[in-house]
Formats: C-alpha cells, structure tokens, sequence
C-alpha cells in the first residue's frame, strides 16, 4: 500500500511538472552527436546550456533532445575524449541538429581538461553504473594479450570473479546466470571461449560496454542481478578502413566503410584461434585440436533524418576434437535488427527483432558407444521502447517486449544400427515472456533528480508438454510418478506475474559531489540448469514451471559521488544490500544431463548479499587508470542444502581489490600494469574418508566451509605505437605484456584423488588419499601486432 | 556425462600444474560405514562394517567387530550373520535371495540400532561373451600384452525401467581404473540390442575374464552415481560442490545396502 501511495504521489509531481511546462512556447533541439572522424555515433555524450544548465544526453543510438523555451543559446557538445564544440543558436521552432565531434589527439588532451562531460558521474541520477569505452578495455594488459571486455568486468568494484581464466562473473553476490548480456540487445547466453579463457566478444568491433549493477532502469529486466550492455560499432561512414592483429592466441580482422557515403555503412570482424595448427602437428596431443571463431556483421542505413535501420549479427563457436574419435562443439548465434524512428523532435522511437541461439553437440564417432547429442535453445523477441522528451526536466520511457522461448535439453542419436543406443528425446519446453514497462527520468530541481518506473512482467509456461505429479517432488531416489497432464500447443501450464517497481535519486551538495540512492526489484524467469561454480558451456535453461518458481530479488543501494581537481578525479563510494528469493540451486550430486524426472534435482532458497564499494578513477593526464576496492558477503540459505544451514555463495569473497594504471609516455610508448587481490573462494573440503567396495570415498561435513588461499596477480604491458607517417594511413602498434609478472602460483581449485606419483602411479596399496592444488597461469608473456588503414 | 567431464579436467591438466597438499581442516569424529549386499546366490551376501578415518590418514580403516546383524525378509523370517572376519559378516546359513522380495538389514553396534530396506531386482540375464583383438592396441599397447577386448552381447528389456551395476574382473581382480571409474547406468538412452559392446579394459591372452551385472533399484543407482560424483569431484568448478555420497541406511551410518540378482558371464580370453 505504502509503494503505491509512492508511486502515485510521483506520478502528480510529473502532471504537475508538465501543466507548467505547457505555459510558454518552447521548441525542441534535437539531433545525433557523431564522431566527426568515422561518422560512429557517440554514445552518452552531451549537450549543455550553460546559463540555465539545462542539458541532454545521447542515448544509445547518438541521439538526444533538448526542450527549451524560445531563445538564442550558446551550446556546448562534450564526449570524453573529443574536443568540445561550441555552437549559438537561435531557437523559434524545433530544430534538427546533427554536430560531429573531432576526436582530441594526444597533444590536445590537455585542452579537453574542461570537458564538462566528465561530471556526468555525478550529476547522472544512475549508480551502480560503469560504462568501459573499448580503448581503455584495449589498454589493460591481458591474457595472451587477447583484450577481453568480460575479463575487464570483472575487475570492477561489486564484481567477483571465480577464479582465474573463468569468463563467469558475479555482480553483488548474485550467481554467473543472473546477468543479462546483451550484444546490441540480443542476449548472449555463453560469453565464454576455451571454457571460459576467453570471452565471445572481439574487442575490434565494440564500441561500448556497460554493466548495471542496481538502480536498473524499467526498461530492462529478466535477470536479478545485472545488466552487461555491449556495443558494436557501426562501421566508418565516410571512407573504407580496416584493422587486423596477429598474436599468440588468435589472428583477427576487421573492414568496414560506406556503402553509401554518410547514408549506409558496414563492419564485418572476424577472430580466430590458430592453437589447432600446433595440436594437430603435436605428437602428444595427436589428433586433438581447439578452435574457437567469431564473426560479427553489422550493416546500417540512415534512410532519412526520421528512419535509420540497424542489422546487426554475430556467430561464434568452439570446436574441441579429441583423436578423430570425439567431438563437442558450442556456439552462440544472435541477430538483431533495430529501426530508430522519430516520431517527432521529442518523441524517439526504437523497434528491434531479436533472435538468439545457443547450442552444443557432442559427438562419438565410435560404431557401437557412437552417437549425436544435441541441445540448444532459442528466443525470438520483439521489443519496442520509445522515448519522450516531455520537457528539458522529465523524460518518459515506455515500452513493451515479447519472447518466444524454446528449450530443448538434449536429444540422442545413435550413429547407425549397431549402436547400444536408441534415439532419445528430453521434453522440450516452451514459454512466452512479456513485459511492459514505464519509467520517467526527472529533474524536480537543480540539486534533486529522480528516475522512477514500473516493469510489469507476465511469464507463461507453454505447452506441447507432460507434466508429472510426483508423489514426493523432492526425491531424485525413490521416483514416483501418481499423475501426469498433457498440453497441447500453447496450452497455458503455469503463469507467473510481478510488479517490479524502479527508484533512482540523485541529490546534488554541490557542483563536485552528489548522494544518490536506488532500489530496484527483479524478476528472473528462466533458471540456468547447472551446478557448478562456473557454468560449462554443456548446459541448458529452464523456464520457470509448476516445479520452478521465478527468482525474485530486491536491492536497495546508496552512493556518495565526488569529483576532485576539476573532474581530473572520480570517486565514488556505493553500500547495497540485496535480499533474493526463489534462488536457484541443485540438491547434491544432482544430474542435470538426460533426466528425465530432472525437476527432482531443483532446489530454491534465498540469497542475502551485501557490500561497500570503492572507486577512484583518474581521467585524464599522461596517467589513467582505477583503483576498485569491495568489501562484500553473500550467503545462500537452501533447505536440504548443507543441512538446512546457510552457507556462503560459491563467489562469496570479502575483499577484492584491482588497480589499473596506463601511463602514455609519449604518444608513442604506452605502459599498463593490473594488479589484483582477492580473498580465496569458499570451497568444500573433506573432513574424512571411508572405503566402499574398495572405493575411497570422501566425508563431508560443511558446504563452502573453507577457503583457498588469497588470490593476486599482477600483470604488465606495453605498446609502442611508431610514429605516423603523415600522408600515409597506415598505422601499425605493437603490445607485449606478461601475465602474471612475478609468477604467482594461485590456486584455482583443489580435487583428491587416491595417493600418486607424478607419473600417475598408484602409491602403496591404494587405500591412502592426498588432496592437490591446481595452478593455472605461471607468468605467461605476451606479444600482439595490431594494424589499421 | 562423465566421460565429458573426464575430458575436461585433463584438458585443465594440460595447462595447468598441481601439487599435494596438506589440508588444514577440522577432521570429522569417526563414523560408521555399513556395505551390505544381499543376492540371490548362496554364499554371495555379506556385511562389512567399517569406521572413516582423518582425511589422508595412513592407517587402514578400522574395521568394527562385535556387531549384532541380520538381514529379514517380508515374510518375517530372519537370517542371522556372523562376523568371519574382522569387520566382516556372513550368514550363519547360507541363503539364496528371492527376487522381488523385500529385504531389511539390522545392525547393532554400541547399543545403536541401523536399519536400511531395499527390494532385490531381476532382469533377464546377458547373453554371451566374445573375444576380439584390437589392431590399433596392439600397434601400442598401454600395457605389455594387453590388446584383447572382451565383447558383450545381450537384450535391453525396453518396456521396463531398468538400473544396473557392472564389475568387470581380470583374474579375479576388479577394475576401477585406480579407484576412480564406477560402471552405474540407467536405460534412458539405451536401445534394446546389445552387440559387441567392448568392455573398458584390455585383456592379455590367457587372462581370465569376468562380468558381473547387478540390477539395482534407482535409488542404488544414484547412489553409484553420488559415489562416482565424490570421488571424481574437481573441488567444485566445472563439477557440482562436492557433497556426501547418499545412504538407504536409517540410524545415522553411512553406506549402501544393495539386494540384487547376480548374474555373471566369464570367458577365458583364448586368441
């Protein structure tokens, strides 16, 4: 009752804000700001106007819109790392305004010490918020100097990752499946290469990366804890240019250029691993071979000042063959298409039709054990947000999204007739997910800002399907199954519906610093069927069903934002705390793989985390970079889990620490160095052996009752980028780096096994035990050659 | 499944290094193991008692002497063990298991009273075995002489569901590929046709080879499975968490108590 008085209160002041807004004639400004180098829109950049400070900022298209009264203004466009333009004009009717931005080079860097855009952290109402432009992703050192967005991510403040060479990450204690990635809005369900070394996206074709880590606007949801953002670039729209890179992992390309000058546009990027080309040759690993591939394509047409049409598609995927005889493959497949449409100056509109695939296979060559076993599941969605510039002080979003979901966990297929096995089917299952959804982003004064909205979410668990009763659901032993129902097509199982109220303020002390608060509510409806601390890419979802409720989650998070020496400094200080519920979780030793009866296997509880995160980042100056400090604890409570008692979440680790400093020398040399520390992840330790039939089995007493030893790393790199012949457009730069630098052996996991020599060898008469620990990465160097024309 | 994960961890294994360590953990107070099987073939029914010990103690585990134990049918009659072994009980008179039938265990240690139910399974028994040389073992054979496989040949009952657990023995010893593989299956995906399945282990000519198939019940299925899942654990990173292995058994031990039909094929590996 309390919420809706809240909301209804909120929703007057907006009526109220917009009576006064209709007294005097205004006129709307609007237009894209673009890169005037490559055409590329630029994301987030801004517009002031400076005697009434009243602004805009270019949403994820470039576009913007600023209502003002009838006047002469003098306009600033900012974007970080551009120089600032200036521009006067004379508003007595809505105008269109289209400005490119000239991209400050090295030697002017200094001029743009007052671009007035780097405030925006703390005038912005959002929190939780961290936008990574790809030059700083490309500037980290990395592993085999691959520059990995996810891997930047998760050395972000609020972040854990589990473990080294994992491409999972864990935002505010919540789980690896509880983070919505999108790639230009079609979501990506396994980010991760080589089982997770590497992530999918090339960083030669994106633009933009940003996680939300709370205070996440209406307009998203279908996930509890996070949304990862990410960006393709849209392909230079002036002239033909390209880029490639040769290193140790992988080699990659990119073109792009005008198909029609300023109009249409494209960019095509391929990557792919060559580490096959040794295994092949390699007598010990004969026959075996690991290939991953990307290719992302975007095409896009600026039909008119109202229309422009983005298509936009990537495939990926790992191959892994073992002696002729075995093979798996995984990959992802998505394609988005997206029209912009300006309805008016104030009214933006953006449609877009997603498609998203993810699929595995594994294959046995062998006559008689032989077979094909796939799984994979799909989305098709529709999704249509709009924007409307209400006034210079409140902007609404509104819009609505539907999905088709199609879950298919396995099929098998014998190789031929002499095959031990027959073809097999798991049930598919099918639901259709919808969401409304209307937001308002709000300035009630010069010091207070709000952004408040609602996502209304129905999820519809669809037939054809069987569902069984079981006598006792919770038992994966004793099965026993009193009843079944059959669904047709599109027959309704279960429906499932949830409010899930938005809340964002921003209140400004002063020019230089600002508190800020937000609350959000998430619904996720689809569960990751997978009980491991990092999901292998041999895993499927489920949609939430009679046996699966949805995971809900509420977080509620407050942040003190300060800028120091004239934006040279970003600091901010952010504390949440986020309860969920309906989380979901595995009973022991669960199987997840061709069951049947797999609901048995589920188990849900509630999650609590909780945490205070510091960042101080410095932009600008010849020395760049983060530091990033969370002190954190997330707890998991699953009845018939650890029996009964809470126990720490499989990323649960109190202290991360990451620093990442980049120094420009000159222009030409540039040095990096990350540094990371981290408390060792919970783990389960056996406490006690036993024998059965010969076996040696391992006693347990507590879930995730002990810890690894603590984790750091620090990591260098350097690139040297020579001089650039002026008249010639060729550029080239070299990186090298090493990961790892003093060589830390860092535990990843820790496994027994009956006592061995290092040959594999039995010791003694194979009755004693001896646990071990695994390392990773010694300090791994590095060298990558990148060009560009 | 297992065999993906198996797979994946050497995979890991390429590029990564280990080393034993000592773990600083709190060790759990002993507790009681109960392996009990009940078949139907005289003489083939045993109970063994056993304690845990620290992890990575050197001793043996302890065997546990002295127990009362018993196993009963439905029908009420109560078949009394006796301890041949240290730890080891046996029939005072041997009997045979009757499929179908519902046994129940009773062991006594220490004034606690365990208790665990199981109802013994049948299927129709394998049809034969065959012998055949693998060229590509024989061009390198892991071990000296050892290139022979041993062919299975039966029929998958299709209209029941069925669980089973396999030993295969060399010369009467049980292979476990040092301890780590368990052969526990369900019939999901299995036809109905078994032709020339090669057992996992290479025979030398001359060996004696052994199979033994024991339907279980699901729950004894699972059991293996959790089992399996224990000791093949990798700490928890691409495998499930670690976690106990579960028990049929009431009275707070830990173990299994199996009833099946056994039934057995042998073949003497002749070239």
């Amino acid at each position: 009752m309390k919420k809706r008085a809240i909301l209804a209160s909120l929703l007057c002041l907006f009526i109220i804000q917009a009576g006064r807004a209709q007294n005097e004639p205004q006129y709307t400004l609007s237009g894209y700001i673009k890169d005037g180098s490559s055409g590329e829109e630029l994301l987030y950049a801004n517009v002031l106007e400076p005697t009434t400070s009243a602004g805009a900022t270019t949403n994820l298209y470039g576009f913007y819109s600023l209502t003002l009264p009838a006047g002469q203004y003098e306009l600033t466009f900012t974007y970080l790392g551009f120089q600032s333009l200036t521009r006067t004009i004379t508003l007595s009717a809505d105008t269109e305004l289209n400005v490119e931005l000239t991209p400050s080079s090295a030697v002017l860097q200094e001029v743009v010490v007052t671009d007035k855009a780097a405030n925006e952290s703390v005038k912005q109402v959002a929190m939780s918020r961290i936008a990574l432009p790809i030059e700083d992703i490309k500037k980290m050192p990395s592993l085999m100097g691959e520059p990995d967005v996810i891997k930047t991510i998760q050395t972000l403040p609020g972040v854990t990752s589990a473990g080294e060479g994992t491409s999972a990450f864990f935002v505010r204690g919540g789980s690896a499946d509880q983070n919505l990635v999108l790639l230009d809005e079609a979501p990506v369900y396994d980010v991760s290469h080589l089982f997770g070394l590497f992530s999918v996206f090339n960083a030669d074709i994106i633009k933009n990366a940003e996680l939300y880590k709370g205070g996440i606007p209406s307009k998203y949801g279908g996930r509890l804890s996070s949304l990862l953002e990410v960006t393709t670039r849209d392909g230079n729209a002036k002239q033909f240019s390209g880029s490639g890179g040769i290193g140790i992992l992988a080699a990659k390309g990119t073109i792009e250029g005008p198909i029609v000058k300023d109009k249409a546009s494209f960019i095509l990027a391929g990557r792919r691993s060559y580490a096959d080309l040794y295994t092949r040759n390699s007598e010990q690993l004969d026959g075996t071979a690991v290939i991953f591939h990307d290719l992302n394509a975007k095409v896009n047409w600026k039909a008119s000042n109202k229309d422009r049409f983005f298509l936009s598609a990537y495939s990926g995927r790992d191959i892994w063959q073992f002696d002729d005889a075995f093979q798996m493959d995984w990959g992802n497949t998505t394609t988005s298409f997206r029209w912009n449409h300006l309805f008016s100056e104030r009214l933006f509109s953006n449609l877009t039709l997603i498609y998203s695939d993810f699929d595995y296979a594994l294959q046995d060559k062998d006559a008689v054990q032989g077979f094909e076993w796939v799984a994979n599941q799909r989305e098709a969605s529709l999704k249509q947000d709009m924007t409307f510039f209400l006034n210079p002080d409140i902007t609404l979003k509104f819009g609505y999204q539907g999905i088709y979901r199609r879950f298919t966990p396995g099929t098998i297929t014998p190789n031929g007739g002499d095959s031990i096995y027959e073809t097999t089917e798991m049930q598919k299952q099918f639901a259709l997910d919808h969401a409304l959804y209307a937001g308002a982003e709000h300035q009630v004064s010069d010091r207070l800002s709000l952004e408040y909205g609602v996502r209304y979410s129905l999820f519809q668990n669809i037939g054809e399907g069987t569902v069984y009763d079981y006598a006792e659901p919770g038992n994966n032993g004793n099965i026993e199954v009193v009843d079944s129902t059959v669904y047709g097509n599109f027959d309704i199982i279960k429906s499932f519906q949830n409010p899930e109220p938005r809340f964002g303020a921003r209140f400004m002390i002063d020019d230089r610093q600002s508190l800020k608060l937000s609350y959000n509510r998430m619904v996720q409806y689809v569960h990751l069927v997978s009980n491991s601390t990092v999901p292998i890419p041999f895993a499927t979802w489920s949609p939430s069903s009679p046996y699966l409720d949805p995971q809900r989650a509420d977080q509620l998070a407050v942040g003190y934002f300060r800028n120091l020496q004239d934006n040279t400094y970003e600091f901010s200080a952010e504390a949440y705390y986020k309860k969920s519920t309906d989380v979901t979780d595995f009973v022991d030793n669960a199987q997840l793989f061709f069951n049947p009866h797999i609901v048995t296997e589920f188990r849900q509880g509630e999650s609590e985390a909780y945490g205070l995160e510091l960042f101080l980042r410095k932009n600008k100056g010849s020395l760049r970079g983060f530091v990033s400090y969370t002190w954190s604890r997330a707890e998991m409570d699953v009845p018939g889990l650890n029996a009964d008692r809470p126990f720490p979440a499989n990323h649960d680790r109190r202290h991360n620490l990451n620093v990442a400093m980049n120094y420009d020398i000159n222009g030409r040399w540039n040095v990096g160095a990350n540094f990371t520390y981290a408390t060792g992840r919970p783990i389960t330790l056996p406490v006690g052996q036993y024998e059965f039939d010969g076996y040696l089995a391992n006693y347990y007493s507590e879930r995730n009752g002990y810890r690894l030893p603590d984790f750091h790393r620090l990591d260098l790199s350097a690139t040297y980028e020579p001089k650039k012949n002026e008249g010639r457009r060729w550029n080239n730069s070299f990186s090298f780096g090493v990961y790892n630098a003093y060589n830390r052996k860092n535990p990843w996991t820790i496994y027994t096994q009956t006592k061995q020599d290092d040959d594999g060898n039995i010791i003694g008469d194979g009755t004693e035990k001896e646990a071990r620990m695994v390392y990773l990465f010694g300090a791994m160097p590095y060298f990558t050659w990148n060009f560009n024309f | 499944m297992k065999n993906i994960i198996i797979i994946l961890l050497s995979v890991i294994a390429l590029s990564s290094c280990d080393e034993v360590i000592e773990l600083d953990i709190q060790q759990a107070e002993p507790r009681l193991i109960i392996e009990a099987l009940v078949t139907n073939q005289p003489g083939r029914q045993y109970v063994q008692l056993t304690r845990t010990i620290p992890f990575g103690a050197k001793e043996k585990v302890p065997t546990v002497s002295g127990a009362s134990v018993s196993v009963s049918d439905a029908h009420g009659q109560v078949m009394d063990y006796t301890e041949s072994t240290p730890g080891y009980y046996v029939p005072v008179e041997a009997f045979a298991g009757t499929p179908g039938m519902t046994y129940t265990l009773h062991v006594e240690v220490d004034g606690q009273t365990y208790t665990a139910e199981e109802v013994m399974q049948d299927v129709p028994p394998l049809d034969s075995l065959s012998v055949r040389e693998d060229p590509e073992e024989k061009a390198d054979p892991e071990e000296e002489g050892r290139f022979y496989e041993v062919l299975i040949y039966g029929k998958e009952p299709q209209e029941t569901e069925n669980f089973y657990l396999f030993k295969f023995y060399r010369n009467d010893t049980l292979f476990t590929n040092d301890g780590s593989w368990i052969f526990a299956y369900d019939d999901t995906i299995l036809g109905g046709n078994i032709q020339a399945l090669p057992a996992p282990l290479y025979y030398a000519a001359s060996d004696k080879a052994r199979l033994e198939m024991y339907p279980i019940t699901r729950q004894a299925y699972r059991y293996y499975l959790d089992l399996s899942s224990n000791i093949n654990n990798d700490g928890g990173m691409f495998s499930g968490q670690p976690a106990n292995v579960r028990t049929n058994i009431e009275g707070g031990a830990l173990g299994y108590f199996q009833a099946s039909v056994l039934h057995t094929l042998e073949t003497e590996v002749n070239p």
